[in-house]
């Protein structure tokens, strides 16, 4: 027993080198330098300009996509961990938290930096715990079993005290925070490699509006296999269905852009409807672009399998009681819908929602970048991927 | 290397005041920029669109009130709103600028402006992509070196006059501005006079009737020497005038830009386009800026609820009877049984119950009572309506005014087809019925524009109008730039005669005003017989006025015969006696003698006199009694001349 932990040990002290950690100091003293502006904590300005910049950015249409706000979120509170005076983890969760407040009231349709917010803290409470349980372990090891690890660390029921100052937590944060960058840059991948076993040859596919992971699915799928004819509905009033049919024309399928209306016409034809998501509640049921919620009764009338394309990141632990409820939807501009110097806009009201709500009985199955789910199976992803006390930010 | 990076800012420069008199009593102690629409001062409004479109350092000229804008500017900054970032905000200002000619001459006096600006009023509402326009700008500018400006306009529904609208002609060619007029609120322009040449030197002209004019212009550091050039520009009315007529001279040209779809851009310079643009903020027209996305700070604190109802986190809105298009505040609340529909309610309001609120428009602290009925108004901060009273159509209530029970308030003149608005004022005071009267002459300020429920039914009058048009040409008001044109002929003709100078230069200074007001040939034939026959010599005496005429024209006959040359012009000689004798009652008994001299001397001929007599219109039917002899006369002459042949 003891040799086995003396072997857990070294193996944990070698992932902290002396050459990473120095490492680790070079850079942190280099982005101290530069940084310090950006990540001044000051009590009476609690945005921090990074997280303002963000929100700047995103307001001004100048970030956009749910992956690159994502990227951009995740960078920043790696960087407010490896820059930000914080002495204890209890301190460095009520900074990101306080931070990852601001983000959600700021931009609530972006649920994406709430969801990586939960990670990151969620990842503080593991790597204290395994750090505590350490360090218990090298000053008690006469009673340390591993026994005793397994059920400190799975043991969710004590609520846990973060106060202590830990070293290395940093560095151990750090390291793990590597882990999401690298699982961020190939969820994409890991989604679009699922492309063959859902689409076949000769196969009628319907989309909706232009979604990345929609892109890259059927770029892979036009690659592989033949004869494929997709669908575009074109999504009014911003009709991006018209970029992903320009994008996708370079491949050998037949590609149909139809205006919404005719959804339900074709839908008869049609094999397998693949849509993107903008996320995915609680419960498995999607808020997706204005439109899908049209395509998704309408393949449940032909009994067609509808696929949501949906990474990870998308998965957010909010469920939703009312459409009008915590700015589920967002009211676009009025003159997408009917021009300005028209008589009628002075009497109508005109409203251009860019979400629809999908309930969850409506999905088929959800492909993350960790594989195929039900929708039913979204609690137990969440679960995994959060921890319960965080679900409310 | 500093200095190399200043050259690449994005400037802007926001004029602020250019109207504080269209917005008396909530204007009187503060600036119009601070005037809030839907709970936001319009200050934020316009800095918030241009951070959206990337500009980088913004000038606030302030007229008046300079140090409460500063103190809003820096407030906003310290709480750090959407537009502080990335942009900075500085505010410049003089005393004695009356306008925006005089801001912008000393914008260039101080050289703050480095390149392309961008040039808005801070009273203006926009979500317009600005940059794109000012790279459009920057283009035209590499193969045109004098363009002076890029002016922005926004389509909008016809038929509505608030004061921004504009007629416009543009060569579609290349986006120039050829004509520009103002349309006028209180009545329809009969007709719009535009050069001949417009059409004549540009292969396609589009003209444009239905443009709000919001206020925007991209500008090139070319137009700040113009105006410092030119002393007599005011407003930008005035240099778009002056650059049109002299273009050539000034070899400076402006472009036109339509703001495409999903762009909005208006202009709030009276009450009524404050309702509409608040309106328009309410339906989404202005999106982003709309109040539930936060229009100048980070957090979203308003719900937006189903018939555009934005709540904030901390109002309350009980079961009430109707409800749409409102804005409720932090910390107000409205009780049951009322009818709201277009509201705007500031912070900490409350609201009795079964109140009928219709384009009401409040400000902080305002306290509404049970039963209160209110139309188309704007109540100041801390005023308070009391129970079972009226506010109706137009009124604007000064800040901390009390309204006793039971009053009826209206505007005075709501029979006058010119709008006018007026507001009670008062300080405290639980009886305002007694003052009310006394104040209404103080505050009474003709012109500006009042709330009221904008028409939108027109189909019926288009055609009237220019049917009536045709019937009465003369009979209308005369436009502004012929009256001056008249006016100066008579002058020319009166010192010519006095000081007997060669009737050659008289000419040349007739040609030179001609040219000067556009006026066309025959308007030229007509107002010169006008001006002869109204000259003081010849209005002398009514008893010998062919004598004082023969006089007269002794010494001005060749400037007379010069234009009067050929059938048509003899025909517009005689319509311009027609308007004379129907003017003046002197000349009425003298109209047979005036043309029988005007033949007899040979200025005008028997077959003009006699198709323009068949065409006498009913005004001048009295005539045809008058001249019945002469033309009786006439008609025998060229009988026998003829049987002479």
């Amino acid at each position: 027993m003891l040799n086995l932990l003396f072997q857990s040990n070294t193996i944990t002290i070698f992932e902290f080198s002396p050459v990473q950690i120095l490492q680790f100091k070079r850079n942190l003293t280099f982005k101290r330098q530069n940084m310090v502006e950006d990540f001044d904590i000051s009590p009476h300005n609690p945005p921090l300009k990074a997280i303002a910049g963000l929100i700047h950015d995103v307001k001004r249409g100048k970030l956009e996509g749910s992956y690159n706000i994502t990227v951009k979120t995740l960078d920043i509170l790696k960087k407010i961990i490896s820059v930000c005076d914080w002495k204890s983890a209890e301190e460095l969760m009520k900074l990101i938290r306080t931070q990852g407040k601001i983000l959600a009231s700021a931009l609530p349709q972006e649920v994406v930096t709430a969801n990586i917010t939960r990670r990151i803290i969620k990842l503080i409470r593991e790597e204290y715990d395994l750090l505590q349980a350490k360090v218990h372990q090298i000053t008690d090891d006469s009673q340390a079993s591993l026994h005793k690890l397994v059920t400190q660390t799975s043991d969710n029921d004590i609520s846990r005290d973060y106060s202590k100052p830990q070293e290395g937590l940093r560095e151990a944060l750090l390291d793990h925070l590597q882990e999401i960058e690298t699982e961020m840059e190939t969820c994409s991948e890991n989604v679009s490699a699922q492309a063959e076993e859902h689409i076949h040859t000769s196969e009628v596919i319907l989309t909706l509006g232009h979604s990345r992971s929609v892109e890259n699915f059927l770029k892979r799928a036009v690659k592989k296999r033949e004869n494929l004819t997709i669908i575009i509905a074109e999504c009014a009033p911003a009709c991006r269905g018209h970029h992903l049919a320009a994008n996708l024309a370079t491949g050998s399928a037949e590609i149909v852009v139809i205006p919404d209306s005719t959804i339900f016409a074709m839908m008869s034809r049609v094999n397998k409807v693949i849509i993107g998501t903008h996320s995915v509640l609680a419960n498995g049921g999607l808020r997706a672009a204005c439109g899908a919620y049209t395509v998704a009764l309408a393949a449940k009338h032909y009994s067609v399998p509808v696929i949501v394309l949906a990474p990870m990141y998308k998965l957010s632990p909010v469920h939703m009681c009312n459409v009008e409820q915590d700015a589920f939807n967002l009211v676009e501009c009025a003159e997408g819908v009917i021009p300005y110097n028209s008589l009628a806009a002075k009497f109508a009201k005109v409203y251009s929602p860019i979400f629809d709500y999908v309930p969850p009985e409506l999905v088929t199955l959800f492909i993350s970048n960790m594989g195929g789910h039900a929708p039913s199976y979204v609690y137990r992803l969440l679960s995994e991927l959060y921890h319960p006390e965080d679900y409310e930010l | 290397m500093e200095q190399f990076q200043k050259k690449d800012v994005v400037q802007a420069v926001l004029l602020t005041d250019l109207r504080p008199e269209a917005f008396k009593p909530i204007c009187d102690n503060s600036s119009t920029a601070l005037l809030t629409l839907a709970n936001v001062p319009l200050l934020d409004y316009a800095l918030e669109s241009l951070n959206r479109s990337g500009i980088e350092e913004v000038f606030v000229y302030a007229r008046l009130h300079m140090n409460d804008i500063k103190e809003h500017i820096s407030k906003r900054q310290k709480q750090g709103c959407t537009w502080s970032i990335n942009m900075s905000v500085k505010v410049i200002g003089a005393e004695g600028c009356r306008c925006l000619g005089d801001a912008l001459r000393d914008i260039d006096a101080k050289s703050l402006i480095r390149g392309h600006f961008v040039l808005m009023e801070a009273e203006t509402v926009t979500n317009a992509n600005l940059s794109y326009f000012l790279e459009e700008h920057k283009k035209t500018a590499k193969y045109d070196k004098g363009i002076a400006m890029t002016v922005i306009y926004k389509e909008v529904i016809t038929g509505v006059r608030t004061g921004d609208e504009v007629m416009i002609a543009m060569s579609t060619d290349n986006k120039r501005l050829q004509y520009h007029q103002r349309i006028k609120t209180n009545f329809r322009e009969q007709s719009f006079a535009m050069p001949l040449d417009i059409f004549l030197q540009n292969s396609n002209v589009a003209l444009h009737h239905n443009l709000a004019d919001p206020q925007i212009a991209i500008c090139s550091p070319l137009l700040l020497t113009l105006f410092s050039d030119n002393f007599d520009f005011e407003n930008r009315d005035d240099f778009v005038r002056g650059l049109i007529i002299n273009e050539e001279v000034l070899n400076s040209r402006i472009y036109v830009e339509m703001l495409p779809r999903e762009q909005y851009a208006r202009r709030v310079s009276n009450w009524l386009t404050y309702q509409i643009v608040s309106n328009d903020v309410i339906n989404r027209w202005s999106y982003p800026l709309v109040p539930d996305m936060g229009i100048c700070c980070l957090r979203q604190q308003f719900l937006f609820l189903r018939n555009n109802i934005y709540k904030h986190e901390s109002a309350t809105l009980s079961k009430l009877m109707s409800k749409e298009n409102i804005v409720l505040d932090s910390g107000s609340s409205v009780d049951t049984g009322s009818k709201l529909s277009s509201v705007v309610i500031g912070r900490n309001c409350k609201i009795g119950k079964n109140c009928n609120l219709d384009h009401v428009y409040m400000y902080d602290d305002v306290v509404i009572e049970d039963n209160c009925s209110l139309e188309y108004c704007l109540i100041g901060s801390g005023a308070k309506i009391s129970s079972n009273s009226h506010v109706l159509e137009g009124v604007v209530i000064a800040p901390k005014t009390v309204i006793a029970p039971n009053s009826n308030i209206t505007t005075p003149s709501e029979t006058d087809p010119i709008a006018k608005r007026f507001s009670i004022s008062t300080q405290k005071t639980n009886d305002t019925e007694e003052l009310d009267d006394e104040e209404d002459e103080e505050w009474e300020v003709g012109g500006f524009l009042k709330m009221r429920s904008v028409p939108f039914s027109f189909e019926d009058s288009e055609y009237n109008s220019s049917t009536e048009d045709e019937l009465s040409s003369h009979g209308s008001p005369v436009p502004d730039d012929t009256n001056i044109f008249l006016s100066e002929v008579i002058d020319s003709l009166t010192r010519g005669y006095n000081e007997k100078s060669n009737p050659d230069f008289l000419i040349l200074e007739i040609n030179s005003s001609r040219y000067a007001y556009n006026m066309s040939l025959s308007e030229v034939n007509f107002y010169v017989t006008k001006a002869i026959l109204s000259l003081p010599k010849v209005k002398e005496s009514s008893a010998n006025i062919v004598q004082n005429l023969h006089h007269v024209l002794g010494h001005l006959g060749p400037v007379i015969s010069n234009y009067i040359k050929y059938k048509d012009a003899m025909i517009d000689c005689l319509k311009g006696v027609e308007d004379c004798c129907n003017q003046e009652e002197d000349f009425k008994a003298k109209v047979a003698q005036i043309v029988h001299y005007l033949y007899d001397k040979d200025y005008v001929a028997e077959d003009a006199i006699l198709e323009w007599y068949e065409n006498l219109s009913d005004e001048s039917e009295w005539m045809k009694t008058h001249l019945k002899k002469l033309i009786d006369w006439l008609m025998a002459s060229s009988e026998e001349e003829s049987e002479e042949e």
